[in-house]
């Protein structure tokens, strides 16, 4: 892995990337990388990609459930104000 | 004394939950002073909550079979108005809007919850090393890792600071601490125990289970825990109540294999030895032994690392630091604030993790590797019901070394994956498995034995796990 592609990883991950960081990181990743390439070895063609017991998942009715406490989930914002997150703006 | 005794002298009066408290107090600013086993203490709050209980007893009622156990909870469960670190300092000053299903659990049965343990930054370790609050420490050398990345819900059990704990495993988090600190854990089967409330790690391989001491207190409070719950899509019944009756089973005859793939290379001789003695105390007591073949096993720890990663990658997508969480102190512009506020937020592993995940996510790439990965998961799916056809339970070794030194792998992190080769594969395939100690190691430090039972069958498994536990008794 190249610095090109782990800069492009990095940007879709939204993650900044330190300088100390672009140095290590390619290292790291390419060797484990390599060690995940393993799987290639195994012929999967035809299997299915979920475990057969994975049947039991279900989806939640689609209906609206009052949690009663706001407070306690903006009280953990950055910035909250009016009833809004606060953010940078990101209109000019 | 253990958990069904201690209830029964507090329901007896023989003790108050206050005085019971009272004897653990000390014992919990000990270890936390030396081993470091808590992000945050709750002793205060537990100190009300005992009184509060005597006050419950005192009028009249004393039900609960966790009635005033000291118990501590890892810190990626949610107890409300309680800090929920994750081990990480971009949730340092989180504050749980509301309680984990699992934790409500333990509260509705007169548990009291003593302090939120230490734990791997995210769960994402094996020895307890990447938490933002620094590692804990293994009691039985402080030197030592406790394992991870459940390592102070394991370590304080260990310690005996608390009777019991809960901690969460995703590719063995639970199991190989406990071994690394010479308790019971347990892994559940998949969906057995709700991760409502459980900070997110890789959804489809999480799972919360109880550490305790000895078997039948694993069993007390995997029964507590245990059960559906409309709040997490994965949730499946039981389908049973009491998982403490199978510890007091008798006379069940079981096939037991060994597969010996998880006996060779890479194994400390040591443990080696102390596994194959085990089965052939098992077999003296009257089970069959055979040998079996899991040949997939060596791609349990590829699989797993691009299944958890990807899954880690968008599940940690959430923290931006706009809802909730670290915000960078003065970014130029949105994206930047994301960026900068993840970039310092997040510790070294969970970036290579999420590093990893986007990368094996990213488009050209997916039917490469996660889709490969869920397609070899079902492989090693059929390769266990293949051997569940012939066998009862498989019997193991957890780790594949004793307790490692602080810093001895934290340069290296294939390394420090591969100590978890043989925890891995229950993750991947939903099975319930279970640390059993099996005594210590020519250094004093101890080995884990790990069981693993088919599918849905975790009375079975506990059962197996007190045959084990006698032998060493």
């Amino acid at each position: 892995m190249d610095i090109t592609q782990i800069e492009k990883i990095a940007e879709l991950a939204r993650l900044h990337l330190t300088e100390k960081e672009k140095k290590e990181i390619p290292e790291k990743l390419t060797e484990i990388l390599e060690y995940i390439d393993q799987l290639k070895e195994l012929d999967t063609s035809g299997v299915p990609a979920e475990l057969e017991q994975s049947g039991n998942l279900r989806l939640a009715e689609d209906i609206v459930d009052e949690f009663g406490k706001i407070e306690a989930l903006t009280g953990n914002a950055p910035d909250f104000g009016d009833g809004f997150f606060r953010v940078k703006k990101i209109i000019e | 004394m253990n958990i069904k005794d201690t209830v029964s002298k507090i329901k007896s009066g023989k003790q108050s939950c206050r005085e019971l408290l009272d004897e653990y107090i000390p014992v919990i600013l000990d270890g936390q002073e030396k081993l470091n086993t808590y992000i945050t203490l709750l002793l205060d709050s537990a100190k009300e909550r005992a009184e509060s209980l005597d006050a419950r007893i005192a009028a009249g009622d004393s039900s609960g079979d966790l009635l005033g156990i000291p118990v501590a909870i890892k810190d990626n469960m949610m107890l409300s108005g309680t800090r929920t670190t994750c081990g990480s300092k971009i949730l340092e000053n989180y504050i749980s809007p509301y309680t984990a299903t699992a934790v409500g659990k333990l509260i509705d049965a007169g548990a009291v919850i003593v302090g939120k343990t230490n734990m791997d930054e995210f769960a994402m370790g094996s020895s307890g090393e990447t938490s933002f609050f620094g590692p804990a420490r293994n009691p039985n050398d402080p030197d030592r890792i406790p394992g991870g990345s459940s390592s102070g819900s394991a370590a304080c059990v260990a310690d005996s600071q608390v009777m019991g704990s809960l901690g969460s495993d995703t590719g063995g988090s639970i199991r190989q601490p406990a071994a690394m600190c010479g308790v019971v854990g347990m892994k559940p089967t998949y969906g057995y125990v709700s991760r409502y409330g459980l900070v997110a790690f890789a959804s489809s391989l999480d799972q919360i289970g109880p550490f305790a001491s000895n078997v039948e207190d694993a069993a007390r409070i995997f029964t507590v825990i245990a059960g559906f719950d409309e709040k997490d899509s994965t949730s499946i019944a039981p389908g049973e109540s009491d998982f403490v009756r199978w510890v007091h089973e008798k006379g069940m005859k079981l096939k037991i294999g060994i597969p010996r793939e998880y006996m060779g290379g890479g194994l400390s001789g040591e443990i080696h030895n102390r596994i194959a003695d085990t089965a052939r105390r098992l077999e003296r007591s009257g089970f069959e032994i055979k040998d079996i073949s899991l040949p997939l096993t060596k791609y349990a720890v590829a699989a797993y690392y691009i299944v958890a990663p990807a899954e880690a990658s968008a599940n940690l997508a959430r923290y931006d630091g706009v809802k909730y969480g670290y915000r960078t102190p003065s970014p130029d512009d949105l994206l930047e604030e994301y960026k900068v506020s993840r970039q310092e937020g997040f510790g070294d592993e969970v970036k290579r993790r999420i590093m990893i995940g986007t990368y094996a996510l990213s488009s050209g790439y997916y039917d490469a590797y996660y889709l490969k990965a869920q397609r070899v998961r079902r492989l090693m799916e059929r390769d266990f019901q293949e051997a569940f056809g012939d066998v009862d339970i498989i019997l193991s070794p957890t780790s594949p070394t004793t307790a490692f030194k602080l810093g001895e792998k934290t340069q290296d992190p294939l390394q420090m994956y591969l100590s978890d080769i043989y925890t891995i594969s229950c993750n991947l395939v939903g099975l319930p498995g279970i640390n059993v100690p099996v005594g210590k190691d020519s250094a004093g430090l101890p080995i884990g034995a790990q069981l693993i039972a088919p599918w849905r069958c975790d009375g079975k498994l506990l059962y197996a796990a007190r045959q084990v536990e006698k032998i060493y008794e």
